[in-house]
């Protein structure tokens, strides 16, 4: 979902959970029997009143038109081209693919993906810990060359970059080093 | 889509369309169900089509042409290319046997990745 349609529709729902919240009150016989009523007169021959729940109802049929013609697309990346048609794959798809491919690995654990995509293909972020004495350099490079080639391998998108970033480091036991140094 | 003959008219409803587009698919190795989004789900809903027999199909069809969206679950460890020409070929010949239409493209989104574990957890829940 694109950013403005998320302020749009955080906007219509905090204006839907005041009016309801409002009602709600009203009707346990808060704020006065004549409160709700004498509001609703205040819009009466108010045009910038109708101007507003005007643009609101805009708004909202706004919503409902991208929902049901467009959709809230989940962001995708092309496969292919071909003569039949066209293939596409979701980034949570691919992010499915990259957790099982990562889980596959020694001394690398808790990982965290996270993808984009720009002209040049698909940038993929990976976060973890580490197993004590392993040899980072090395174990980051085999996973950079491991996760490029079976994306690529399956699934004919081309990966730009696959950036690897340890936050932590883990031992035999899985305990975090890094807490145990703290304490 | 509606085709006129001596005795009278032959009316295709897109939904037959959309539940031969997916029971193709489905026959594919490698794919391990279709995938409607809960927005493609209420508006489903909404406009009275039987979810789960068209759930991650949407078909445009002519009097003539038609062309066919499938979204498309994989099982993990399969070539999606390979999966997704397979997909295409299938529906297309089946669409084309069916109903006399000519298919002009079939377009495959991959949305999600199955695993071994969670195809045998399903296969567990559907005996009990």
């Amino acid at each position: 979902m694109r950013a403005i349609n998320r302020v749009i529709l955080i906007l219509i729902t905090v204006i839907f959970m005041f009016l309801t919240i409002l009602f709600s009150l009203y009707s346990f016989g808060m704020g006065g029997e004549e409160a709700i009523p004498s509001i609703i007169y205040e819009f009466y021959e108010s045009w910038e009143f109708g101007l507003l729940f005007l643009i609101l109802f805009v708004i909202g049929a706004w919503i409902l038109y991208r929902l049901f013609n467009v959709g809230f697309r989940e962001p995708f990346t092309r496969i292919n081209q071909n003569d039949l048609g066209e293939v596409d794959i979701t980034l949570n798809a691919l992010k499915n693919l990259v957790k099982g491919i990562v889980t596959q690995q020694e001394g690398i654990s808790d990982i965290r993906t996270k993808l984009g995509t720009d002209d040049s293909g698909v940038r993929i972020l990976l976060r973890g810990k580490v197993k004590t004495k392993t040899i980072i350099p090395s174990l980051t490079e085999e996973l950079q060359e491991m996760v490029k080639a079976y994306i690529e391998d399956t699934t004919g998108v081309k990966v730009s970059e696959v950036r690897v970033l340890i936050d932590d480091i883990f031992d035999e036991k899985g305990n975090k080093k890094k807490n145990e140094n703290r304490e | 889509m509606s085709e006129s003959s001596e005795v009278g008219t032959i009316k295709i409803a897109n939904e037959v369309i959309e539940i031969i587009a997916k029971l193709a698919a489905s026959e594919v190795d490698g794919v391990a169900g279709m995938s409607g989004s809960v927005v493609g789900g209420i508006a489903e809903m909404l406009k009275g089509k039987n979810k789960n027999l068209s759930k991650g199909v949407e078909v445009e069809a002519g009097e003539e042409r038609a062309s066919v969206n499938l979204s498309v679950i994989v099982e993990y460890g399969t070539s999606i290319p390979d999966i997704a020409w397979k997909i295409q070929k299938k529906v297309k010949q089946a669409i084309e046997n069916m109903t006399g239409l000519e298919v002009e493209e079939i377009n495959v989104k991959v949305q999600g990745v199955q695993f071994k574990d969670e195809i045998i957890e399903e296969e567990e829940e559907e005996e009990e």
